[in-house]
């Protein structure tokens, strides 16, 4: 976006080559940093609007830049920040709750980065502009969209991708993957989201044996499509009722192989957010507080499932600022 | 659109019958919250065998409902399980407590074969995988006789051979 400022941190040079042509691009004005006390003089001068910074050791390892990154929302309000990560997710996760600021991380695997990736994530801070699908899909590609009702219908609704998928010429087991993932999110629209006039759940004590028709207004959509190298899927419903905590607890909890894995609390197991996570190469999570969540899962078809499984994922959180874009 | 799974394949089975003695139980489809799984919580002593070849997924609430179901049957009951799909190995390797006190005796591993690019679901006897260190024996490719690879992470998808 013309007019605005992002400091681009990584060790290795190629990826500041790959980085600084691409945010370019968005007519931003790029600055790299290319060690870690270069780029502590750029942070410290302030003066931007969105860092992305690379996020493995010593960084991650050094308490004095979790303390930096967990008050840069204070000391600079309008600077974003997005980091960057070769780490496995099992890695980084954990660590996201306890580090509040570690909402958008960028999966780095062996190629430098994904220009498309930085470019979205960029405009998308920077314009304000967070919601929508296509933002990570080639430009033309149309989504499928099917209204989420009736829990009743959700073999119906999986059915629909499914078939979507196989018509790609995607092998059982991407299927299986997409299948769940659509399962769950579905699950979540009908069972999780939908909140009462107070802003109490409204339907996620219920065991999910028990049959729940949507009101008009509670209706969620479910979004698909494909550009050749990422199907995408998207869950929006009309509350936006998730929170970062919320996601990061439920990812965490079920990291570790253990005795706490289920819930026993809800009315579903605690376990559909995880099972979404381990069936995707890339997991955006948009939220407009009170009014709008929009999940979105992005599966690299490219990759053979060896290739899937070694992959690191992307991990992305937007949450609508009420101060908008800016000037 | 033309082209479409066939939505039986979907459709949660079990059938249990008797066999040498013992119970003799076939899953199939998608196990979730419309599988009814009582009647493999209501098995008593005799021996248990459950095939899962027909298993295509399992959702978040299908297994608690799973765990729920195996805990129920008698920890003194010989349980085995046969014919494991990847869905369901993927499970046991990634849920606490999925197999109960039950052992995995032999499971299907996902081939392929990086010369001719065969893709196999191959069956597997998990003491096979023991006695072979851990690792899936040599496996060759149906159509150019090459070594395949299980196209997963094998240290990964073998999780359960090495804490059974």
């Amino acid at each position: 976006m013309r007019g605005k400022r992002i400091l681009f941190y990584d060790p290795d040079p190629r990826a500041r080559r790959v980085a600084e042509r691409a945010l370019a691009a968005t007519g931003s004005e790029v600055t790299s940093a290319v060690d870690t006390e270069d780029l502590l003089v750029k942070v410290e001068a302030d003066g931007f609007d969105l860092m992305m910074i690379n996020y493995d050791p010593p960084l991650r390892d050094d308490p004095r830049w979790a303390e930096r990154f967990d008050t840069c929302e204070q000391r600079f309000p309008r600077t974003k920040l997005v980091l960057h990560s070769t780490a496995p997710t099992e890695d980084y996760l954990p660590l996201m709750a306890s580090r509040k600021f570690l909402r958008n991380v960028i999966a780095k695997n062996d190629e430098p980065l994904e220009p498309d990736e930085l470019i979205t994530t960029a405009e998308k801070l920077l314009r304000q502009d967070l919601f929508g699908l296509q933002k990570y899909l080639l430009w033309g590609v149309e989504p499928y969209i099917v209204k989420i009702k009736d829990s009743r219908l959700k073999q119906d609704y999986i059915q629909e991708v499914a078939n979507y998928a196989i018509a790609l010429g995607c092998n059982e087991r991407v299927v299986e993957l997409i299948e769940t993932i659509v399962d769950e999110l579905v699950t979540n629209a009908i069972y999780n989201a939908p909140r009462t006039a107070e802003g109490e759940p409204k339907y996620a004590k219920k065991s999910r044996r028990e049959p729940v028709v949507l009101e008009d207004h509670e209706m969620g959509e479910l979004q698909f499509a494909c550009d050749g190298d990422y199907i995408a899927i998207a869950q929006i419903d009309p509350f936006g009722s998730l929170t970062q905590e919320t996601v990061v607890s439920y990812l965490n909890r079920c990291l570790v192989k253990g005795p706490d894995q289920l819930s026993d609390t809800s009315g579903g197991a605690g376990i559909g957010l995880y099972r979404v996570f381990q069936s995707l190469s890339k997991f955006v999570i948009n939220i407009d507080p009170g009014r709008k969540t929009e999940v979105i899962t992005l599966i690299d078809l490219r990759l053979s499932m060896k290739r899937f499984r070694q992959a690191t994922k992307s991990f992305h959180i937007f949450i609508s600022d009420p101060r908008g874009a800016g000037p | 659109m033309s082209v479409s799974s066939p939505p039986g394949r979907n459709t949660f089975t079990m059938e249990i019958s008797e066999r040498d003695g013992g119970d003799y139980v076939t899953i199939g489809g998608v196990i979730d919250e419309n599988a009814d799984l009582s009647p493999l919580a209501a098995l008593g002593t005799r021996p248990v065998t459950v095939h899962l070849r027909g298993v295509r997924r399992i959702n978040s609430y299908g297994v608690r409902t799973w765990i729920d179901a195996i805990r129920k049957i008698p920890s003194t009951t010989r349980l085995e399980f046969i014919h494991t799909p990847p869905p369901v190995v993927d499970q046991c390797n990634m849920v606490n407590g999925f197999t109960g006190h039950g052992q995995l005796m032999s499971f299907y591993a996902p081939m392929t074969c990086t010369d001719c690019d065969e893709q196999v679901d191959q069956l597997f006897e998990t003491a096979a995988c023991k006695a072979n260190g851990g690792r899936l024996p040599v496996t060759p490719c149906p159509r150019c006789g090459r070594a395949m690879e299980v196209d997963d992470l094998e240290e990964q998808y073998l999780l359960f051979v090495r804490e059974g």
